[in-house]
């Protein structure tokens, strides 16, 4: 390329047309989704619903056509406060399917809309009830004594106190983002631990604690994130692909389901403004939920760049755990973006179809 | 964020004036970004907040009607009895 040509690819004279013409076609695009109000094609694997508890239900998803599920099975507990979906964003981008794809049969649960039926629920409620029943569940419909657990976000929070509890059903446990240790430095863990905020106060006057108290409250994490967000839609406008990823994203982000009462008091109270999983304080009706525990073998991931879950938060509290199998691995991205990112496809999923297809020597459980 | 890392390109590649904008946005969601969270995070912002937030709530509770499942009103029994 000559000098002149080069100098006026950097000063962007050959592209301005073409980008503006891009960008335009992007943004008539957004516009046209937004006004025709057009659902976003998220969650695109098929499943059925086999057992159902409260607002709760529990998934089975369909087998791909020309692909036989019989390797190990694995049921998905996503954060209670979050979609499930978030592992089935859409099409190509679907912890779901990469794990069908390899031969797993795969189950999920939906916590759905908290109601009168979650009223008075608190997280004991959640794991010894729902997410330990689903489990049981799930093996019987599987045919196995055990299964894999991953548990996303607070989900995996959930996961961990279950096998520390009773790992009967836990054949592994795999943590994506969890938080095990509340006092982290980060943002939630500071702005829960507001002097004087009792999170009883709270729930008394709105219940359930509704999305509209709670998505203000996740977008201040990152005070500049609605600002850089646009900054990186404006970017990317004239990429079709980023435009869908992204209406899928924020379809997710803002399908808010509300925190249950109880939940939410234990939640915040307990684990976040006494920090007493990590402390060993923690305590079911059954006896004490401490961290050592667990003796499952344990995969823990965490994004490096997450403002939600520190690594720190995630992987450090592993080191307690009785476990004889142990890996803790740093993945590159947020919090989100180590699911879905194009790193999430790269690194994630064959780590987790690695994880469920090594054969492991007896744990310490059976030791 | 994930947007980020959604909309991330080789710099290298990028015009002039796009680069500049790139480095703009890694500036804010970067340094700038942390500088904030510091300020949220301080006694000076937290402190105001949890006592508005403590009158705001006692208030509240004393004009909205509580919830049909408030922590005030008893659980359904199915609910305690599923935990357990």
């Amino acid at each position: 390329m000559s000098l002149v040509a080069r100098i006026a690819a950097r000063a962007g004279v050959l592209s301005a047309v073409p980008d503006a013409v891009a960008r335009g076609a992007g943004a008539v695009t957004l516009a046209r989704w937004s006004l025709a109000r057009q659902p976003a094609p998220v969650a695109p694997s098929s499943a059925e619903v086999i057992a159902v508890a409260g607002a709760a239900k529990l998934l089975r998803y369909r087998a791909k056509p020309g692909v036989a599920l019989s390797k190990a099975p694995m049921l998905l507990c996503p954060s209670l406060i979050n979609r499930l979906y978030v592992l089935d964003l859409m099409e190509n981008l679907s912890v779901v399917d990469a794990l069908l794809s390899a031969g797993h049969p795969v189950y999920g649960i939906d916590w759905g809309d908290p109601g009168a039926a979650e009223h008075g629920l608190d997280l004991e409620g959640f794991v010894l009830g729902r997410l330990r029943s689903f489990l049981q569940t799930a093996c019987s419909d599987a045919h196995v004594e055990r299964m894999a657990l991953l548990g996303h976000c607070l989900g995996g929070t959930m996961a961990t106190t279950l096998a520390a509890v009773d790992d009967a059903h836990v054949e592994s446990l795999i943590l994506l983002t969890a938080p095990l240790s509340f006092h982290d430095g980060g943002m939630l863990s500071a702005w829960t631990r507001t002097p004087l905020f009792d999170p009883a106060d709270l729930v008394r006057v709105v219940g359930h604690v509704p999305g509209w108290v709670t998505q203000p409250a996740f977008a201040v994490l990152k005070p500049l994130g609605q600002t850089t967000k646009a900054l990186r839609l404006w970017q990317s406008l004239g990429d079709p692909k980023f435009l869908e990823m992204f209406r899928c994203l924020e379809t997710w982000i803002n399908d808010n389901v509300a925190i249950p009462d109880a939940f939410f008091v234990d939640l915040v109270g307990k684990l976040y403004q006494q920090d007493a999983l990590a402390r060993g304080t923690l305590a079911f009706s059954t006896g004490p939920v401490r961290l050592d525990a667990v003796k499952v073998p344990v995969l823990a991931l965490a994004a490096a760049q997450d403002h939600i879950v520190p690594p720190s938060s995630a992987l450090a509290p592993v080191a307690r755990f009785s476990s004889t199998t142990k890996r803790c691995e740093q993945l590159d991205g947020g919090h989100i973006g180590v699911v879905v990112g194009g790193l999430g496809r790269k690194r994630l999923w064959p780590l987790l179809v690695q994880w469920l297809q090594t054969p492991r020597a007896a744990d310490a459980r059976a030791a | 964020m994930h947007i980020t890392e959604m909309a991330k390109k080789n710099r290298a590649d990028l015009p002039l004036g796009e680069e500049l904008l790139d480095r703009s946005v890694a500036l804010l969601e970067g340094p700038l970004n942390r500088l904030v969270e510091r300020a949220l995070k301080s006694r000076v912002v937290l402190v105001p907040l949890g006592v508005s937030l403590k009158v705001a709530l006692k208030a509240a509770a004393l004009v909205v009607p509580p919830p049909p499942w408030s922590p005030s009103s008893a659980a359904p029994a199915d609910a305690k009895k599923e935990s357990r």
